[in-house]
């Protein structure tokens, strides 16, 4: 069942420069008990398209009269910030890289937590802080019942973001959108918080919006997978069509750029170029200046279309008929 | 053969601070009794989690975090410097043949300075050329090499992206021909695309300049790409050191076998990281007794929680562990 | 994250403050008001000591010139003879008569007395009379012309300041950058020092250090130790600044990689960290410019300061209290006017550069 479904998803940021645009028609739907993956390196708006789901981009963020993002009919871009609170913790939920800057530093975490379901969930004092608790103990931190009341900074980087997590989940949100989530932590830590992410997904049949760099985690962890280049999806598929048989250009590349523990011989290829600026996009294909299968007169001319190359994959690239 | 780089019990500790005037200050170790010998011309991983100590010992062996107990000693093609007792002129010396690369490419470069006077500073304040133009010129050499634009070197380095900075900083960390460096997760910072073309500078300067680099990173894909050998940090220890091929084939330390468990696979059919390694590694205040790894260890028996396990030497293989499955 | 071009920080600096108007009519007036003292000796038609007084016209009010009268118009301005009388009939006052049928024209770029500029002599002034001499804003009870007096004034009120802030700039660097690159027990005796200095309030301070200048010393001396006593006690606060920025700048990466470069103490404090402070110091210095000319006219006033014949705003308002002049010699209180124009036109120019520099201010 679909959770949530964006539809050309196009947002122009007002800067002195003029409108810049960011996000370039992006449409997608994450379903119950699915987890998502969005893979794309800095400048790809990865972040900005999760922003967009609880309107949490900057003031200067302009959205498309097209865009829309669909939940249970209703379209949240049209809600107003009073409107917009249970979507903000309870309906969704995000979790983000940096644990330490999610706790305030003044404030205890049991605090946070129990405020953040007295918002959303009007629950008594005693009500809340049980939760908390039990939403802690859950994520697997010891001793709940005291650690609850320190401050974040007496917590381990493992340890918040099992808090975080545990903040993040104890108002039984439908949706998860974990940015970057493990990119902060050790690889072991990363192993633990990862396998705890996927039991509760099972348990909650929740849907998941993972957003990292790192294509062998999205190899782990997600269902699907979305690749994102400058605020363009450039390949969508399931994890096993985008990262055993990748058609676009740009996903092969990165995939040849990484370096593999299991392949250690591997030449690593770097992707020639930059990300261009904001304000240089391009006309036609956004890859063009970086793509070694460039198409002259046609990549530089029209932007290229969706196709479906196979079963629910798809891709945007010139070099795919239909 | 001796080696080029040799260190030798080495403890270096970190002040704790007084809890108030009247009590002692208190030391913690980040780098317990290490034993270390880096032969000329090898690219060596040093492969940790955070709390391992392993920048502490970069920093070290860069002489700038001074240490109380061992000895680091270097043999350089002109002679040897002891790190225990550095002169003014053997510091110059020693200035000039071991650099660093650091991590983080915005706050590494002075955000005040062009890249012609940031790249050209060590030529300058350690009197190695004669003349302005000799060092401009220097300068444009280096910076060819790791392909920068000569035409913008009068820039600053906000002007610049990320990938672009680390390759200011290789420069410059090159332009005085060393020949010790250490990167310290000098690709971190980077996108993976870019990372690759890093990597790729690394390695190609390495083989032209013969230079020894010491590679710390927590990234162990990255290190399986790019190092000889690997020395893999826990605690302030190392647990276990190796040439590439046997530390990521066959992998001897329960600490190594679980860090290798626990890097996700790219292939997506081979889902890899279900069994992880459970809890945390300890605090560096409260450094327990006996093997530095007891608490996570699936192979601990009551030995290992007494007497601390040395590294011991099978061929080319050291580990420090008393339960090894041979 | 993508990244957009980045203007330098002083060309942003400038257009915002190009933006505010307030701010630009400011710096007009400012530097209006700085030409007036450093060209004073031309613009001033007498001496302003008492070299130059009046002995005719003692107490004088304003005279201003006119074009036109009964008699006639005239392009070139004119002033009436006076006459000063003292009879029976005044009651033995000095009173002055006004003779409407002499006039006295004013001419413009008229030899006068000699002074020195740039170390070049001169003798023109810009304007001056035929017969007689021309107070624009009357003298004082010597005779002193007031106008040439406050061009004056505002030149000495200028300079003692800049002085005193030299001063203050020179030990703030030294005091706070050797205690924020070193830190540790150099930090803590420094910190001290200056801690101490900040908590004794300045205006006893102040008159306490002004009070022991033994009558002995020349004017100049008297210069000289009033402009330090304002940078001494001044000094603390942007010390202290620069201190907490030199102490968490030092930690910063870029220090270690130019420490690892070999390069000296000496030069990575002043190549790399000072230039992040210079715009600081900059805005620092205009908006607590006024501050010190304050602290200077305020001791003068009170006759701890400056004293004649080197005359500032302060020792000028200091002949200003008597309740005698307040009742009939007001044009003594015209120097306030411009010391208030002075301060108020560093303020809003202050003002202005700390808006624009800024960068967290929401821009209208």
């Amino acid at each position: 069942m679909t959770l949530v479904k964006l539809e050309n998803l196009k947002i122009h940021f007002d800067t002195d420069e003029g409108q810049l645009l960011a996000l370039d028609d992006v449409s997608f739907n994450v379903d119950q008990g699915e987890i998502l993956g969005i893979a794309g390196e800095s400048g790809s708006g990865k972040s900005i398209t999760a922003k967009s789901l609880m309107q949490l981009n900057d003031e200067n963020a302009i959205y498309d009269q097209n865009s829309r993002v669909l939940y249970e009919n209703q379209n949240l871009l049209e809600l107003d910030d009073e409107k917009m609170i249970p979507y903000r913790g309870k309906i969704f939920s995000m979790v983000f890289q940096e644990p330490m800057a999610s706790f305030a530093p003044a404030i205890r975490i049991g605090d946070q937590m129990i405020e953040q379901l007295q918002i959303h969930e009007q629950l008594s004092d005693e009500a809340a802080r049980q939760r908390s608790i039990e939403a802690l103990t859950s994520v697997g931190i010891p001793n709940a019942k005291n650690l609850i009341d320190q401050y974040s900074y007496e917590f381990s980087g493992g340890m918040r973001q099992r808090a975080m997590i545990a903040m993040a989940l104890s108002t039984n949100p439908k949706l998860l959108i974990a940015d970057e989530p493990t990119t902060a932590l050790d690889v072991t830590i990363q192993a633990q918080i990862i396998n705890l992410i996927k039991k509760e997904v099972q348990d909650r049949n929740m849907g998941v919006i993972f957003i990292t760099h790192d294509l062998a985690l999205l190899a782990q962890t997600a269902d699907r997978i979305l690749i994102m280049y400058m605020g363009k999806i450039v390949e969508s598929g399931t994890v096993y069509q985008v990262l055993t048989n990748p058609q676009h250009p740009y996903t092969k590349a990165l995939i040849e750029s990484s370096p593999n523990i299991e392949n250690f011989q591997k030449k690593l290829l770097p992707i020639g170029g930059e990300v261009p600026l904001l304000k240089d996009r391009p006309q036609g294909c956004v890859f063009q200046n970086r793509c070694s299968q460039f198409i002259n007169n046609k990549c530089d001319k029209e932007s290229p279309l969706i196709k479906e190359i196979e079963d629910n994959h798809f891709i945007s690239c010139h070099l795919h008929h239909e | 053969m001796s080696s080029f780089i040799k260190v030798n019990n080495l403890d270096v500790q970190y002040s704790r601070g007084r809890r108030s005037l009247f009590e002692k200050e208190e030391f913690f170790k980040a780098v317990d009794n290490v034993n270390l010998s880096i032969n000329k011309g090898k690219i060596v991983g040093l492969v940790g989690e955070s709390g391992s100590g392993k920048s502490t010992l970069g920093r070290a062996l860069l002489g700038a975090k001074e240490f109380h107990h061992g000895s680091i000693h270097y043999n350089f093609e002109e002679g040897s410097i002891d790190l225990s007792n550095l002169s003014k002129k053997n510091l110059r010396d020693f200035r000039s043949k071991v650099q660093l690369i650091f991590q983080d490419p915005y706050n590494s470069l002075s955000p005040r300075m062009t890249v012609r006077d940031i790249i050209a500073e060590p030529l300058e304040s350690l009197g190695m050329t004669k003349s302005k133009s000799e060092t401009d010129n220097r300068v444009i050499e280096i910076a060819q090499k790791c392909q920068l634009n000569i035409n913008h070197l009068n820039r600053f380095p906000h002007s610049f992206s990320g990938g672009q900075r680390q390759r200011i900083s290789i420069a410059r960390s090159l332009i005085a021909q060393p020949e010790f460096i250490v990167a310290d997760e000098s690709v971190a910072a980077l996108d993976v695309s870019i990372q690759a073309g890093i990597l790729q500078l690394l390695k190609s300067i390495q083989n032209e300049m013969g230079l020894t680099i010491m590679f710390i990173s927590h990234d162990l894909s990255v290190i399986s790409n790019f190092c000889d050998e690997v020395a893999v940090m826990y605690l302030g220890k190392i647990v276990e050191y190796a040439p590439k091929n046997e530390i990521f084939l066959t992998p001897k330390h329960p600490y190594t076998q679980a860090l290798l468990n626990a890097v996700p696979s790219i292939n997506p059919h081979k889902k890899n990281i279900q069994k992880t390694l459970e809890g945390e590694i300890p605090s560096i205040y409260d450094r327990p007794q006996g093997c530095v790894f007891q608490s996570r260890c699936s192979k601990v028996t009551d030995q290992c929680r007494q007497n601390e396990p040395s590294l011991k030497k099978f061929h080319n293989h050291e580990v420090a562990c008393i339960n090894l499955d041979d | 994250m993508s990244r957009t071009e980045i203007l330098s920080q002083k060309q942003l600096v400038f257009q915002r403050f190009k933006k505010n108007k307030s701010a630009k009519i400011a710096t007009f007036f400012l530097f209006f008001l700085i030409s007036l003292g450093i060209f004073s000796d031309f613009l001033s038609p007498y001496k302003p000591t008492i070299a130059g007084a009046d002995k005719d016209y003692i107490n004088g009010a304003p005279q201003i010139p006119r074009f036109w009268d009964e008699n006639g118009f005239s392009i070139r301005p004119f002033l009436y003879s006076t006459e000063r009388t003292r009879s029976i009939e005044t009651n033995f006052r000095w009173v002055e008569t006004v003779n409407k049928e002499e006039r006295r024209y004013v001419y413009f770029f008229v030899k006068g007395w000699e002074y020195t500029f740039l170390g070049i002599t001169f003798d023109r002034h810009l304007f001056g009379v035929d017969k007689g001499q021309i107070h624009i804003f009357g003298t004082d009870d010597t005779g002193k012309d007031i106008f040439s007096r406050t061009l004056k004034a505002i030149f000495i009120s200028l300079a003692v300041g800049l002085l005193g802030l030299v001063i203050k700039l020179f030990m703030s660097l030294l005091v706070g950058g050797l205690a924020g690159y070193f830190g540790g027990w150099v930090d803590s005796i420094l910190s001290a020092i200056t801690d101490a200095i900040r908590t004794i309030p300045p205006i006893p301070l102040f008159m306490a250090l002004a009070a022991f200048i033994p009558d002995t010393w020349s004017a100049e001396m008297r210069f000289f130790y009033i402009a330090t006593i304002l940078g001494l006690v001044d000094f603390p606060t942007l010390a202290r600044r620069l201190r907490t920025h030199l102490l968490s700048e030092r930690n910063q990466e870029y220090i270690l990689a130019a420490q690892l470069c070999g390069t000296s103490t000496f030069k990575i404090i002043y190549k790399h960290l000072l230039p992040s402070f210079t715009s600081y110091i900059i805005v620092d210095t205009l908006i607590n410019f006024p501050y010190m000319i304050l602290a200077e006219t305020s001791l003068s006033f009170i006759g701890l300061g400056l004293q004649d014949p080197v005359n500032s705003i302060g020792v000028m308002l200091e002949n200003a209290t008597k309740t005698d002049v307040l009742l009939n010699y007001q044009w003594y209180y015209i120097p306030t006017l411009f010391f208030i124009a002075l301060v108020m036109a560093f303020v809003y120019v202050g003002d202005g550069i700390r808006d624009a520099a800024d960068p967290y201010r929401v821009q209208k």
